[in-house]
């Protein structure tokens, strides 16, 4: 039996299990542990393109709405967000089930939102409560809202 | 069929589970399982430089921008206070890293690129100005800025 565990200290405990696993000792592993962690390796990839996501429809939100301050660093971070979300999905091809799903935009819009509100300071009820930019639109480099006052 | 670490993660990760769980260990993706599990302990590292990153963005954000104070910063400023308070408590060995005077220079630095990217500041201070304990105390917010 192991002498660190994982509710004590992940750190320490995680060093121990690769050691036992790369020693072939199975008996002696954390089994439900791991594989719960590895089960983790997989949502931290949907994590990371829920979060590139949020950012690139943020950045979309604020260009629409702060005709102002449009920039070449608000268009930068927009083409990265596109080529990053473009390179993780080839990498990943799974991925693209996630951008079937409703609840995963929903729970994307609403995380755009927050970041466009607390970066602006635009009320949330100045903000669509759904993305209104079809899936090809989002991810197309040349796509970039016009202002709210013309038509999307 | 086997799919690879390499072809897709997200799939390698349920089958490598699966596989766990019903401890058929001979045909284990052993070396990429344990350099996960090693970065398991890495990851957690990442999680407390992030928030501790984010929450001192924000305190500079919240001192150098005092017209912009409001409830969403003080909501952020909070949670990241319960969230590295809950990291903590749940994985005593990080303490030792909030000590460490190069892990505060890259958290430092971390949050002085955040707040660049929004705002530009000219100003801000070239080290971080606050103790730890101030830094993770809920009643702690800094004054506007003064012209020193």
């Amino acid at each position: 039996m192991g002498t660190m565990t994982y509710e004590t200290d992940v750190i320490n405990w995680s060093k121990e299990q690769a050691r036992l696993l790369r020693n072939g000792q199975f008996d002696a592993l954390d089994i439900e542990h791991i594989a719960d962690e590895i089960e983790d390796v997989g949502k931290s990839e949907q994590r990371e393109l829920e979060n590139r996501m949020a950012v690139l429809l943020s950045h979309l939100l604020k260009w629409q709405h702060q005709p102002e301050r449009r920039g070449s660093s608000c268009q930068r971070t927009i083409k990265e967000q596109r080529k990053a979300i473009a390179r993780r999905i080839a990498k990943t091809p799974s991925l693209k089930s996630d951008l079937q799903d409703s609840d995963w935009w929903e729970g994307v819009w609403g995380d755009a939102l927050i970041k466009a509100a607390d970066e602006t300071g635009i009320a949330f009820d100045q903000l669509p409560t759904a993305c209104p930019w079809s899936e090809e639109r989002v991810f197309s480099d040349d796509f970039f809202p016009d202002d709210c006052l013309e038509a999307t | 069929m086997k799919s690879s670490y390499e072809s897709d993660v997200v799939v390698w990760a349920q089958e490598q589970a699966r596989l766990l769980r019903a401890g058929q260990f001979s045909l284990l993706d052993i070396e990429h399982i344990a350099e996960e599990i090693e970065d398991v302990g890495k990851s957690e590292k990442r999680e407390l430089r992030n928030r501790m990153s984010l929450l001192l963005a924000h305190l500079l954000k919240w001192q150098y921008q005092p017209e912009r104070r409001g409830n969403s910063w003080r909501r952020t400023i909070k949670e990241q206070r319960k969230a590295i308070l809950d990291c903590l408590d749940e994985t005593p060995s990080l303490k030792p890293d909030m000590q460490d005077p190069q892990w505060r220079e890259r958290v430092w630095a971390d949050a002085i690129s955040a707040v660049l990217k929004e705002v530009e500041l000219d100003n801000l201070p070239e080290n971080c100005p606050w103790f730890i304990s101030e830094i993770l105390q809920f009643e702690f917010y800094p004054d506007a800025a003064r012209n020193n």
